[in-house]
């Protein structure tokens, strides 16, 4: 027993140092991995830009229990977009998702803030993989980083349109750089970026795919944005289309039905990719759009109204019954719901599938029925409605649309009018008609004739842009401003 | 008997007295200890002013010759004297009770033990002696009012929910602002509070100050409890058994309850006329007699029971005890249940004089349902829904709606509001259902899915100790809790009208490994009036913990509630995390002549959370005491018998926090990536995107805290308390701070701000009356806080919107506490709830319930407008005082104590409010706010403001609560003794019997909070229920 105190303090003793207190006190993780170690391959940098792809692609609200921020962009765009129309409403009036459809949106609007953060989430990632570019093969670097850029330009346009001047980063920014984070950059400015990017993309990207970035994709989005600046380039716009449609590398599918139910078809220049039945890479809008059995989250959003069901009916053709739905009689006129987008092409009568909330449906982002539209736009020019062509690939253009909604009559002249309802029906629920209002210069005229319908106060300054989030001014320590209205 | 008898009967019996009072005889009696009703081993009894007494055997008993008028003294070390006239009884059992503030007794600080007279920090100690009558699931449930400056809130009231405990105040804004908590020695998890059983602690010691706590270092910051399990005893094995059964019932809320009748007649009232909802919903009632609040269906009640057996014993070498326990506590809702199952094995054994050895090992088992949503979501609904079709209910199913999709709805289906056809019942024309409750069945909601949490832990330790030299010791131990947690939440192909679709399966396992080494060499040594003892020691942590997640889908039906089931595996995850941790501490305590003290001790702590420059924390403590009554002027008071100051200075730290990404939690100081796959090409692309702002410069949280105390006792320790102030800084504090957007990400972790607590704490213990026969003690306890942002950089001011989307805020503000209410302020005057409503609401009555969704707002910088800045401080949700006053008497075998506890100066932001009283559906109908404009009722627009966002949804958190009542029956040990038992016991105990809250608050719980961010805290829906708790207990040793 008396050595028995040697052995204590040997035990002890050994204890402390069998660990190099070094080594001990700095683990590693195992499920996560450190950016210092990781960019070593052309194939890391590559999964650093499908990582840009997973930021656009969003978070399927279901897979989080709170309404915080959390990245659900693109997934619940239309209530930004085709809510502040007269194409649709929410269905009740409960929560901040009733808000955009009656121009009542406040500083603090969750989903309208989380769309600000998704696409800046999108930028940061596109900024951050083209510091790792160089680590990629030679012959991939230049189309990894137009890839990114690409991306990034498609944020910014988002950006631009919905909120108007806004902070703008081309690189990673630091938490405490407050000049770069809080100063807002005149659309001018942001529009000659997103110019950049979409060059260098269309120079550097071919059509391999149609959910990366393509030299078509960078090109058709390269020519809205040439019609939405506000001096429009009608022959960049022109010149861009034309090259898309001379490429014979799209076309018009034959029934309009399967354009939404048969993914990355031939009519797809870019969709954002969504697999069914996978909480994490799945999307819930399409449940979102139905509303009297709920297979969504919400009472129903993108309600059709009247107004919209009305043109259908005069101008949608077999388009209508894609579109828009009463359930076989069970809905008002004025409460039809959105048939386009059905959770895995499943209707009510199939109880929306098994898997409505986590549905696989693509988000269209551009097809080549609205590139055709966009060439008689770019032919059309400046003016208002009444502006008419009756110029020969304008109507060619134009009717390649009709022919395929079942319109077989021969246009001779086309007005920006009719382009705009034919884009209306065409595009309905694509979260188009918001920006067409805009870029067509008659957002005010109409929406204050829908709001005196509907009976919303209607706020030209609400309908132009959205608030710049007040969580982002509230950190800026005064730097960041408002738009009117808000 | 006439007049003359009685007289004779009274001289003869004075003279019989007398008589007897000159002889001596043999009386004979037990003494026994109050605190376990165990007899007393060597208990002193003398008689007073004479040389004559003895002592107890081993069983407690004593003979002792003596006179009538004699007075006799019994005592023993640790317990309260008594002094006993003896007036010629035979027979004398004495129940001593314990001093708590005897010389010797000893209290467990951290590492260690020291004499309770030389206590130099603000410890208090909670002896296990009636807290296991108590029927509460949970030890922590049992400590409530126990100790100052401790506040143990109900944030979660479903059955095994825990509690949220603070010691002093909320420090830390990120980090966990819980105690450390510390079993015989050896750190655990907090979660272990809900696995043990209070049969077997045998005290709590509660290191309040950062000087007490400070040895601990890093563990320390929000103070640490101590726990000390029972041992055995030398001699013959003890028994025990132990069982109580509980009937709880929920304290609801009588301002959430509807009717459609009071509402009919309401409206009525209002308006002569009833609404086409109202009309059906007459309708439905007329049909199904139904037309109950769903709080009677909700709110059912529920049992608890626990049966607890335990042995104790061992001889002079070796001591042993070992417990079972089950219980059983099924929660008010209807689907809440809790069950526990523990063991604990504990053996202490010495080889030889110098060499000791000891093992324990605590197995449980716990298994929880879980309520699957907030308790606001079924209880809300309209009251005339039923819960099932019937043959009556069938007539208003419309079979056409959605394309026939209700068309083979039948008898014994769940019923939704979305079967009902549309009717014209005002004859309008136009046909209209109410929409109210939409797809959710609130039963169906609840009882169709399962959420369960399983919990199963072992925690061990062993430590062997050696006597170096007469007073230095060295000694080892070694701490492994295992804990496995399987988390199952599975929602039937029932629980909602969309049937299948919304059936899923997840499932959560963690399971975490905590080992811990502490190694010390302490030296304890008096040299004459000099008290010495010295501590060094080191401990080494490591904590694992092994997540993963998967979740299923594409379920057809019910029979394989789980992944056997699913067709689809909707979502999967692993999450791993380690964290390291390496301490070094010692300690010096001096004691001169049992009058002055002094204490300082000093830890290092390295972590594996912070990076390489910052990875080490040195925490620093100092304290002095000065026993005043062994002072030569106070020696001979005799108000005063007792009388210490004592001042404590010391620093602690933290660095745990909780951000809400597990990993980022770990290695806040890497850059790390994720996992952000992509679908491209119809294929699943493995893509990665950062994952945190990366903080290298990350440091501990800093905690100063000064403690200056007087603990007092007057005429002979009659009245006994202390006084404590105390005022704990934090600075450095470790927080997640919103990052602009732009940065691409939401937040990330720094150090910034300060912020300080500081209060008063009061305990008065009483002891009013001390006889044989009765006695009866009064204690008060009361703790203020008052908690103050000191700074906070460039997020001064910085507003925090609530998670459940209504735009609710809270402000983080210098001079304020961490976090406040903010918002605008209901203009009381200008607003008629009434009036408003049926003027500029549109269909005010169309919801049954329900309040307009706006109100009128005060202009509080008098511009004319209402805009951000007539925002203003609403509350906050920090109680300014916490209170208890126990009451105990004992009237021969029987006792009788109660509990009045309370909180005041707390603010809650219930929400519950806004779906109760249905305000959604009653906004200000469009142009109703011109309207109001032109009607003069407000001077702008902009005065009409939703609800959400003023002080009406802030409510006082106040209460005040019979906690406890306990009614008890000792059976004394000469009957005990003839059916052969040691002790029996039985009580009858009741919990918040009585629990009143503020006139403003209508919700079921002002104690709950949803979420633990403690920038935006204090916000809940209506909270999960308090409850009332009736029990029995019996209680027998042998």
């Amino acid at each position: 027993m008396k050595h028995i105190k040697y052995l204590i303090l040997a035990l002890t003793g050994l204890f402390v140092a069998s660990c190099d207190t070094e080594e001990f006190l700095n683990p590693l993780p195992d499920s996560a991995i450190a950016i210092n170690s990781f960019f070593q391959t052309d194939d890391d940098v590559l999964a650093g830009v499908i990582g840009i792809y997973d930021g656009l692609q969003g978070t399927n609200e279901n897979t989080v229990t709170n309404i915080g921020n959390s990245n659900r962009g693109v997934q619940f765009e239309h209530l930004l977009t085709e809510h502040r129309t007269d194409n649709t409403r929410n269905s009740t009036l409960e929560g901040s998702k009733s808000d955009f459809h009656r121009y009542v949106v406040n500083s603090n609007n969750v989903e309208s803030e989380d769309f600000y953060e998704s696409m800046y989430e999108v930028i940061f990632r596109a900024n951050n993989i083209l510091n790792f570019i160089n680590i990629a093969n030679e012959e991939n670097r230049t189309s990894y980083a137009a890839e990114a850029k690409f991306l990034r330009a498609y944020a910014y346009f988002k950006l631009v349109r919905l909120y108007g001047a806004v902070p703008l980063v081309t690189s990673v920014v630091g938490p405490t750089d407050n000049d770069a984070l809080f100063t807002r950059i005149s659309e001018t400015e942001i529009y000659a970026q997103i110019e950049e990017d979409l060059q260098e993309a269309v120079s550097f990207l071919d059509n391999s795919s149609k959910s990366r970035a393509s030299k078509s994709a960078a090109q058709a989005l390269l020519a809205k944005v040439y019609l939405t600046q506000s001096s429009p380039n009608y022959s960049g716009a022109q010149q861009l289309c034309e090259t898309i449609i001379n490429s014979m590398e799209f076309d018009l599918l034959n029934n309009y039905n399967d354009v939404f139910y048969s993914e990355l078809n031939d009519e797809i220049i870019f969709a954002i990719q969504y697999e069914s039945g996978n909480a994490a890479e799945s999307q819930s809008f399409s449940s979102e759009f139905t509303s009297s059995v709920r297979a969504g989250r919400e009472d129903g959003q993108n309600i059709v109204n009247d107004n919209l069901r009305l043109d259908f009916v005069t101008y949608g053709g077999n388009r209508t019954a894609t579109s828009i739905t009463d359930i076989n009689g069970s809905l008002a006129p004025d409460e039809n719901e959105v048939a386009k987008f059905f959770p895995d092409g499943f209707d009510s009568s199939q109880n929306y599938g098994g898997n409505a909330r986590n549905a696989g449906n693509d988000y269209i982002a551009i097809r080549f029925a609205d590139v055709l539209l966009m060439h008689v736009e770019s032919i059309l020019g400046a003016g208002p409605l009444t502006t008419s062509t009756n110029n020969t690939a304008a109507l060619a253009s134009f009717q390649k649309i009709r022919n395929r909604a079942g319109f077989t009559n021969v246009a001779t002249a086309v007005t920006k009018g009719e382009l705009l309802l034919e884009r209306r029906v065409e595009l309905a629920f694509e979260n188009q008609r918001y920006f067409d209002l805009k870029r067509f210069g008659v957002l005010d005229d109409i929406l204050s004739d829908h709001s005196a319908e509907m009976g919303y106060i209607y706020d030209p300054r609400q309908a132009l842009f959205l608030p710049i989030p007040q969580r982002e001014r509230n950190i800026s320590g005064g730097l960041l401003g408002q738009n009117p209205g808000y | 008997m006439n007049l003359k008898v009685k007289l004779f009967t009274i001289v003869t019996l004075l003279f019989s007295v007398m008589i007897f009072a000159q002889e001596s005889y043999t009386l004979t009696g037990t003494v026994t200890s109050a605190v376990d009703n165990m007899p007393i081993p060597g208990a002193n009894i003398i008689i007073v002013k004479t040389t004559n007494g003895t002592s107890t055997d081993f069983d407690g008993n004593y003979q002792l010759d003596v006179k009538k008028g004699e007075v006799i003294q019994f005592s023993y070390v640790g317990y309260v004297t008594q002094t006993i006239i003896i007036d010629s009884q035979k027979t004398l059992n004495v129940v001593l009770v314990e001093d708590t503030n005897s010389l010797s007794e000893v209290v467990v600080v951290g590492y260690g033990t020291q004499k309770k007279s030389h206590l130099t920090g603000a410890i208090s100690k909670v002896k296990n002696e009636k807290l296991d009558q108590i029927a509460v699931s949970r030890v922590d449930d049992a400590l409530i009012g126990q100790v100052s400056g401790v506040n143990i809130q109900a944030t979660n009231a479903e059955a095994g929910g825990a509690p949220t405990i603070t010691i002093r105040g909320v420090g830390s804004i990120s980090a966990d602002s819980g105690p450390a908590v510390v079993v015989d020695g050896i750190v655990v998890s907090s979660d272990f509070l809900g696995n043990i059983d209070m049969n077997d602690v045998e005290s709590f010691e509660v290191l309040k100050d950062a000087a007490s706590a400070a040895i601990y270092g890093s563990e320390g910051a929000n103070g640490v409890i101590l726990i000390t399990t029972k041992s055995g005893k030398s001699g013959k094995t003890k028994f025990s058994y132990q069982t109580y059964v509980g009937f709880k019932d929920a304290h609801g809320s009588d301002d959430y309850r509807k009717s459609v009748a009071d509402w009919a007649k309401k409206e009525r009232a209002a308006t002569g006329t009833l609404s086409e909802e109202t009309m059906y919903a007459q309708l439905l009632v007329a049909t199904t007699g139904i037309d109950r609040d769903w709080q009677d269906v909700f709110f059912d009640g529920g049992t608890v029971s626990s049966h607890s057996f335990s042995a104790r014993g061992g001889n002079d070498a070796t001591k042993f005890s070992t417990s079972l326990r089950v219980l059983n506590d099924e929660g008010v809702v209807i689907t809440d249940d809790y069950k526990l199952y523990t063991a604990s094995v504990k053996v202490d054994t010495k080889l030889g004089e110098k060499f000791k050895f000891g093992v324990r090992a605590t197995p449980s088992y716990s298994e929880q349902r879980r309520l699957p949503t907030s308790i606001h979501n079924p209880t809300r609904q309209s009251p005339w829904l039923p819960i099932y079709h019937t043959a009556e209910t069938l007539q208003f199913i419309d079979r056409e709606s959605g394309g026939g999709q209700y068309a083979d709805v039948g008898i014994g289906d769940y019923f939704y509001e979305n079967h009902l056809v549309e009717l014209d019942l005002n004859g309008d024309g136009s046909d209209s259902r109410p929409r109210t409750s939409g797809d959710s069945n609130p039963y169906s909601q609840y009882v169709e899915r399962e959420h369960y949490e399983f919990n199963t832990k072992l925690y061990g330790a062993t430590y062997l100790s050696y006597e170096i030299l007469e007073g230095l010791t060295a000694k080892t131990s070694l701490g492994i809790t295992l804990e496995q947690r399987k988390r199952t939440r599975w929602d039937g192909t029932n629980y909602h009208a969309n049937g299948n679709s919304r059936a899923q399966y997840d499932l959560q396992n963690r399971f975490r490994t905590r080992i811990i080494s502490d190694n010390t060499l302490s030296y304890n040594k008096v040299i004459g009036d000099h008290e010495i003892s010295l501590l060094a020691g080191m401990t080494i942590q490591q904590r694992k913990s092994e997540n993963s997640q998967v979740v299923g889908n594409g379920y057809t039906n019910d029979l394989l509630p789980n992944l056997q089931g699913a067709t689809t595996i909707a979502s999967f995850a692993e999450i791993n995390t380690e964290l390291k941790k390496l301490g070094y501490f010692a300690r010096a305590t001096y004691a001169f002549d049992d009058k002055y003290l002094a204490s300082v001790s000093f830890r290092r702590d390295g972590s594996s959370v912070f990076g390489i420059d910052s990875k080490w924390g040195n925490f620093p403590a100092a304290s002095i005491g000065w026993n005043i009554h062994n002072e030569d002027f106070l020696a001979d008071s005799d108000i005063v018998n007792r009388l210490k100051f004592r001042m404590s200075y010391g620093l602690t730290g933290a660095e745990n926090f909780n951000v809400g990404d597990a990993i980022v939690n770990a290695w806040p100081y890497l850059a790390l990536l994720q996992g952000s796959n992509a679908i491209v090409d119809g294929n699943i692309f493995a893509g990665v995107s950062p994952r945190n702002i990366a903080n290298a410069l990350l440091q501990w949280e800093a905690s100063e805290e000064f403690n200056p105390a007087i603990d007092f006792g007057f005429f002979n320790s009659t009245i006994t308390g202390s006084l404590d102030y105390y005022q704990r800084t934090s600075d450095e504090l470790l927080l997640q701070n919103p990052t602009s957007y732009v940065t691409g990400f939401t937040n990330g972790i720094v150090n910034l701000g300060e912020v300080q607590n500081s209060g008063w704490e009061l305990e008065l213990r009483s002891r009013n009356i001390s006889k044989e026969k009765f006695s009866w003690n009064t204690t008060f306890i009361a703790s203020t806080n008052k908690n103050e942002l000191l700074s906070f950089g460039d997020s001064n001011n910085a507003l925090i919107e609530d998670t459940y989307g209504r735009n609710s805020q809270w402000i983080n503000r210098i001079g304020e506490p961490i976090s406040s209410f903010w918002g605008y302020v209901v203009d009381e005057e200008a607003f008629d709830e009434t009036s408003f409503r049926t003027t500029y609401v549109d269909n005010p009555w169309n919801r049954i319930n329900g309040q307009s969704d706006d109100t009128i707002v005060k202009d509080l910088n008098g511009d004319g407008l209402i805009t951000e800045e007539d925002k203003t401080i609403l509350g906050d949700p920090y109680p300014d005082m916490v209170y208890s006053l126990t009451n105990e008497f004992q009237i021969g075998s029987f006792d009788f104590s109660f509990m009045l506890q309370g909180s005041v100066g707390a603010q809650v932001n219930n929400i519950g409010d806004q779906y109760f009283y249905n305000w959604f559906g009653n906004r200000t109908r469009s142009g109703g706010e011109a309207q109001a404009v032109a009607d003069g009722l407000v001077p702008d627009e902009s005065f009409i403001v939703e609800k959400v966002l003023t002080s009406e949804v802030i409510a006082s958190a106040d209460y005040f609560s019979l906690r406890n009542v306990t009614l008890g029956y000792n059976m004394p040990s000469e009957l005990t003794e003839k059916i052969g038992l040691n002790g029996l016991r039985v009580y009858a105990t009741a919990q918040n019997l009585l629990y009143i809250t503020a006139d403003d608050y209508h919700g079921f719980n002002p104690e709950h909070i949803d979420g633990t961010n403690p920038r935006a805290y204090g916000s809940q829906r209506a909270g999960n229920p308090i409850f009332q708790t009736i029990s029995f207990g019996v209680n027998v040793d042998f």
